[in-house]
């Protein structure tokens, strides 16, 4: 079966299943509300998930956006100074393993209820994965072809522009599969500690009113953001490097 | 290939010794305080086709990539056509290829000859076209160089080392991780290409008949540390057809090719 198939089944099962375990367990709906009520709600309050969708989304492409810039630089820069690389490691990995729950509070007492602790919360999730595979993807580079450039005489620039930068473009893509469904995830657990809205804001304020169709509605709106985050990140590298052998996709995966 | 003179004339009519393309002089070279190539003396005159045969590790490769300046010797002195390395890279001079090819991934065949144009800035150079069709990869322009078979890719490699028409042509066991048939086919279609210009180069590689099929002048190493332990010329007509690899003459500069390779690798 091709995976476009299983892709296309999963919502029709996914709601069986559902059905299923309401049927088998006797669930109230109160416990477990059953799909056709979820949709109820989506369709009865579209109004307010599309505006906290765009909140959400506003704040995980913005940061995603700045995790990029702040990544491609930091690789670059660690192309060319060892010193940097070195001084900046340390830094790197504490940011990297901190629990993000400690730093999210850190970052709402200094900056208040405002969008920048929420677009730094999605910064610092998102910049490793892209970081990581970009210095993989530098140090990748066949030192065969360093070596024929500089027979050439190819100038710094030249070799970085003809050589290092495609040869990173697989792992950079790569890195967006991992890197851009976790922005998502990001903005909504931003939201979720200090917010007024998005749909972080939407699950507290349904977890306090009991509001078991609102909290489904949200968290499937919450799938299909993630889902369409990494379809499109698959999408994009594919459109982007047609010179990337098949069957050979996950070839930049340097992990998170 | 017509006869190239070691002399010319220079602008006030003196007759002056123009310089020889390579000249490697006493040339040692240590990694880590391992010898590995001992007070080598070579000279390589324009026009010339030199094969550097040796064991694996003999330092050949070395000594290759000192003359294209991506080493520096440890002491002694290489010129290129009179100069430093260096100066004769940036001067576009040197041609390169290595064993394993050395193409950018994210280009096609067409566009990875094109980019070595582009680098090199040269005018009179060959069109990527017709030097890719010359070489029988008409059908394979725009392919990328995993979906080219590896006589294919070596194929481009070689005319990206030759595009830019540089002077000195180094190969470094072009065809050493090809197979059997591929290899054979390619050193014919080599011999072939270079016969037409007057191009020197100097060919590293670890197979007898392929360095005397190819070469004027053949070099055995000795293994580590890496001297020059033979030279032997090779008189053959410069088309060596079939015909000419299966005479007396061939198979006996084979044979001492080969004998001088056993006695400079010691069990």
């Amino acid at each position: 079966m091709s995976s476009r198939t299983a892709a296309f089944l999963f919502p029709p099962s996914a709601a069986i299943v559902w059905y299923g375990i309401i049927w088998i367990g006797h669930l109230s709906p109160t416990v477990l509300p059953p799909p056709h009520l979820v949709v109820a709600l989506m369709a009865q309050e579209w109004q307010s998930l599309l505006w906290n969708t765009y909140v959400t989304l506003t704040t995980a492409v913005i940061g995603y956006f700045f995790a990029n810039v702040v990544a491609i630089s930091m690789a670059v820069a660690f192309l060319y100074s060892d010193a940097l690389k070195s001084l900046a490691t340390p830094w790197v990995v504490v940011l990297k393993n901190l629990p993000i729950i400690s730093v999210a509070s850190l970052l709402i007492i200094s900056f208040g209820d405002s969008p920048v602790p929420r677009i730094l919360v999605v910064i610092l999730i998102c910049f490793h994965p892209i970081l990581a595979n970009l210095i993989k993807g530098f140090e990748q580079v066949d030192p065969n072809l360093i070596a024929r450039f500089q027979t050439l005489h190819a100038s710094r620039f030249q070799l970085f522009r003809y050589v290092l930068w495609p040869n990173a473009l697989p792992y950079y893509a790569a890195a967006h599969e991992v890197a851009f469904t976790s922005s998502i995830v990001a903005a909504v657990l931003a939201e979720f500690f200090f917010s007024r809205q998005g749909l972080g804001f939407m699950l507290t304020q349904a977890m306090n009113d009991y509001r078991g169709d609102r909290l489904w509605a949200t968290n499937i709106i919450i799938a299909i953001l993630s889902a369409a985050a990494l379809g499109l990140s698959i999408l994009a590298e594919r459109v982007l490097i047609p010179w990337q052998p098949k069957g050979n996709k996950s070839l930049g995966k340097a992990g998170s | 290939m017509p006869a190239v003179s070691t002399t010319g004339v220079d602008s006030i009519g003196l007759r002056t010794a123009s310089p020889p393309a390579v000249k490697v002089s006493s040339v040692s070279k240590s990694f880590a305080d391992s010898l590995v190539i001992d007070g080598i003396n070579l000279t390589v005159e324009k026009g010339e086709f030199i094969a550097l045969i040796g064991a694996s590790g003999c330092g050949k490769t070395t000594l290759l990539r000192m003359c294209s300046g991506l080493e520096q010797p440890s002491s002694g002195s290489i010129e290129v056509f009179g100069k430093p390395p260096a100066a004769a890279t940036s001067a576009h001079e040197i041609g390169v290829a290595f064993q394993r090819p050395a193409l950018v991934p994210s280009r096609t065949a067409l566009e990875n000859v094109r980019l070595t144009l582009k680098i090199t800035g040269s005018d009179d150079a060959m069109n990527p076209l017709a030097l890719l069709t010359h070489f029988g990869l008409a059908e394979a322009l725009n392919r990328y160089p995993h979906e080219l078979s590896g006589g294919m890719q070596q194929r481009v490699n070689i005319a990206c080392a030759l595009v830019h028409q540089p002077a000195l042509l180094l190969l470094d066991e072009p065809f050493g991780a090809l197979d059997e048939i591929t290899r054979e086919r390619l050193v014919d279609w080599l011999a072939g290409i270079l016969r037409e210009s007057s191009r020197t180069t100097l060919l590293v590689t670890h197979s007898v008949e392929e360095a005397v099929t190819l070469s004027t002048r053949v070099f055995v190493m000795s293994h580590r540390p890496g001297r020059i332990a033979a030279e032997i010329k090779v008189p053959l007509p410069a088309i060596r057809d079939f015909e000419v690899r299966q005479s007396e003459q061939f198979l006996d500069l084979v044979r001492s090719a080969r004998d001088a390779l056993h006695a400079a690798i010691p069990d």
